[in-house]
């Protein structure tokens, strides 16, 4: 008798969320680091959360604090069938999501900055290249002992990308820098190592310091705020840690995010791989005119440097030559460079 | 490529920065070990010593109360690894890997709750390295003994006390008496519970210094997960060091040679990275493998009951 009342109970409550079918939803599933970190979390956020003013309808988002998390938060998201899309910060839920859009195949996807072979699933990558050209450009003429040095956090194509692009825009602004080869701390959370690496750097002449290693990274932007010497950021823009750190690379995860978002509720959204740079503004740096007072503004603080104007005028040229198909910024083979 | 690229005064002085996290948890693990009781839970123990150090140095703005936060915290971890492992015979492994596994969680936590952020905290004054004119103008051994943060020479001192400690004083030979031989050391009158108390307490306050020194010391800033195993490590320089004090120097300096070097060669751009990163891995497995002789440890880790 139980057991009958039991079943009664969950089939009222199946049909019941079926039959007073809500406005749908968006679904948001940072990556492991969490809202706060002024990177990609915040700035995922920040897209979603853009869109779902514009277009009036409810954000949900998790922040899910173990890999072994993001299938659990998936399939809850995807089987309350109240999500028109449900997006995936980060690489890591890509074998995640590769099963759950399986087993949801009416289910609306997107994933940042990793491929999901799925055809409910949007794939948004960057093309890190591009923007690694353009700060290598501002990188090349900051540079006065003409050295700049480059940590990673592993030695992995998406990071490769990154310095590819970074070593071939250093040697386009023509100003006679040049690249160290590429020092990898081997993780992402080992500040210790990533700062002694860049010390390194340093040591051997370099006056300029870019580092992509997460974590890592941060002990590297310490190292050149000891030394007194330039740093530049990754991801999102990073000055706002230092005054010696004049520029960064930005991701513009937000405009990925709410493009993508806007897609599905206007029943545009097609899955495939949608790999976008700096001509649709998904990459770009922060001290482009327009997008500096987008960051100072979130970060609360002003870019103390002051970057010679030919160094951005040099940039936005690089910019609109790479929009137009005029220059092409070299990748790894794994990205079909 | 010149070889004084890589082999040159700067090496040596990130090898000894390298290797100071990594011999202060070896000497804890040591003080632990010697009583008998491994403590796998260094590496939790450095991680909260090295957030509340900056945390109290964030509230307070003087890196010397946040040395002494982050001290005061190893000295709690102490307390309860002892309290559970001596007074209540609980399992060290068990209770060692809670303590990692806390540690993450608490700094992870109130890492979020203070500064919005599980991956780092704000920047904080952390300590200045000291300058000596007279120690730059000794040859070769002075510049790269100076301009280290006083945690640095407080790891090499901490050496030789615990050396002297150790293996000339009654106190220390009650110490490893209570490790070698319990039953033994209780009947010739030594309080074995208390000594193996003061064993494990000092041993987490020497770890925690490891702690304070990778956030206060070396970065200024706390970030998740910043010990990235160097407790774990200074366990093997432990067992390198054949549980001795100057053994661990030895090792930690070894380890912390291979680290250094590593990061070197990889601005040369010779060999492929992950090649080189492997070396310091590599020098712990050979290390590690019985490569050195056979490593015997001088206590039986097991808890003590009074019969």
């Amino acid at each position: 008798m139980k057991q009958v009342f039991l079943w009664v109970v969950i089939v009222l409550l199946v049909f019941s969320s079926w039959a007073f079918a809500a406005p749908k939803k968006i679904g948001l599933i940072l990556a492991t680091g969490g809202l706060g970190d002024k990177s990609f979390n915040d700035i995922s956020y920040a897209g979603a959360l853009r869109a779902s003013e514009e277009l009036k309808v409810e954000l949900d988002y998790v922040e899910p604090k173990a890999i072994a998390e993001y299938e659990g938060y998936q399939r809850d998201f995807a089987s309350s069938g109240e999500y028109e899309i449900i997006v995936c910060i980060g690489f890591d839920q890509a074998d995640a999501l590769n099963k759950i859009a399986q087993e949801f195949p009416e289910q609306k996807f997107a994933i940042v900055d990793m491929v999901v072979n799925q055809p409910n699933v949007a794939s948004l990558l960057f093309k890190a290249n591009e923007g690694g050209f353009l700060l290598g450009i501002a990188a090349a003429y900051m540079t006065k002992t003409g050295k700049i040095g480059i940590v990673g956090g592993m030695d992995i194509p998406l990071i490769r990308d990154f310095f590819l692009g970074f070593e071939e825009g250093v040697k386009w602004a023509n100003t006679g820098a040049v690249v160290l080869p590429t020092v990898y701390v081997g993780g992402w959370a080992d500040p210790t190592k990533g700062k002694e690496l860049a010390l390194s750097l340093i040591d051997q002449g370099c006056d300029v310091i870019w580092a992509a290693a997460g974590k890592s990274g941060l002990g590297a932007l310490e190292a050149a705020k000891e030394r007194g010497v330039y740093a530049m950021g990754v991801d999102a823009c990073q000055c706002y840690l230092g005054g010696h750190i004049f520029a960064s690379l930005t991701k513009r995860v937000d405009v990925a995010v709410y493009e993508t978002i806007k897609a599905a509720f206007a029943g545009t959204f097609q899955g495939g791989v949608f790999e976008k740079g700096v001509a649709e503004g998904w990459i770009g740096n922060c001290r482009f005119p327009e997008e500096e007072p987008f960051w100072e503004e979130r970060f609360g603080f002003k870019h103390a440097v002051e970057l010679p104007k030919e160094a951005v005028e040099k940039m936005l040229e690089a910019r609109e030559k790479i929009a137009k198909g005029e220059l092409r910024v070299p990748r790894p083979p794994e990205f079909g460079g | 490529m010149s070889l004084s690229q890589i082999i040159n005064l700067s090496l040596f002085q990130a090898q000894l920065r390298m290797a100071t996290p990594i011999l202060l948890a070896a000497l804890g693990g040591l003080l632990c070990e010697r009583v008998g009781v491994v403590n796998i839970g260094l590496e939790g123990i450095m991680l909260t010593s090295a957030f509340f150090g900056v945390l109290v140095t964030y509230f307070t703005s003087s890196p010397l109360l946040g040395f002494l936060g982050g001290l005061a915290s190893g000295f709690l971890w102490g307390l309860v690894i002892a309290v559970l492992t001596v007074r209540f015979f609980g399992n060290q492994i068990v209770v060692g890997t809670g303590v990692n596994v806390f540690g993450l969680g608490l700094s992870a936590f109130l890492s979020q709750k203070i500064w919005g952020s599980r991956g780092a905290s704000d920047a904080v004054s952390g300590f200045a390295p000291l300058r000596s004119d007279l120690l730059a103008r000794l040859p070769y051994l002075g510049p790269v003994l100076n301009e280290h943060t006083f945690l640095v020479y407080l790891a090499i001192a901490l050496v030789f006390v615990l050396h002297f400690f150790l293996f000339a004083t009654p106190w220390g030979l009650r110490l490893r008496a209570v490790g070698e031989n319990p039953q033994a050391a209780d009947t010739a009158g030594i309080n074995v519970f208390r000594y193996k108390t003061l064993g494990v307490v000092a041993g987490s306050l020497v770890a925690s210094l490891g702690g304070v020194f990778l956030s206060l010391g070396h970065l200024n800033f706390f970030a998740w997960g910043m010990t990235s195993g160097r407790g774990f490590i200074g366990l093997a320089a432990m067992i390198f060091g054949k549980w001795t004090p100057l053994g661990c120097l030895l090792s930690s300096l070894l380890f912390g040679f291979a680290d250094a070097l590593q990061m070197r060669l990889q601005a040369l751009g010779v060999l492929p990275s992950q090649i080189i990163l492997l070396i310091p891995y590599l020098v712990t497995i050979l290390v590690l493998s019985g490569f050195v002789g056979r490593a015997v440890p001088p206590a039986r880790y097991e808890p003590y009951r009074k019969e």
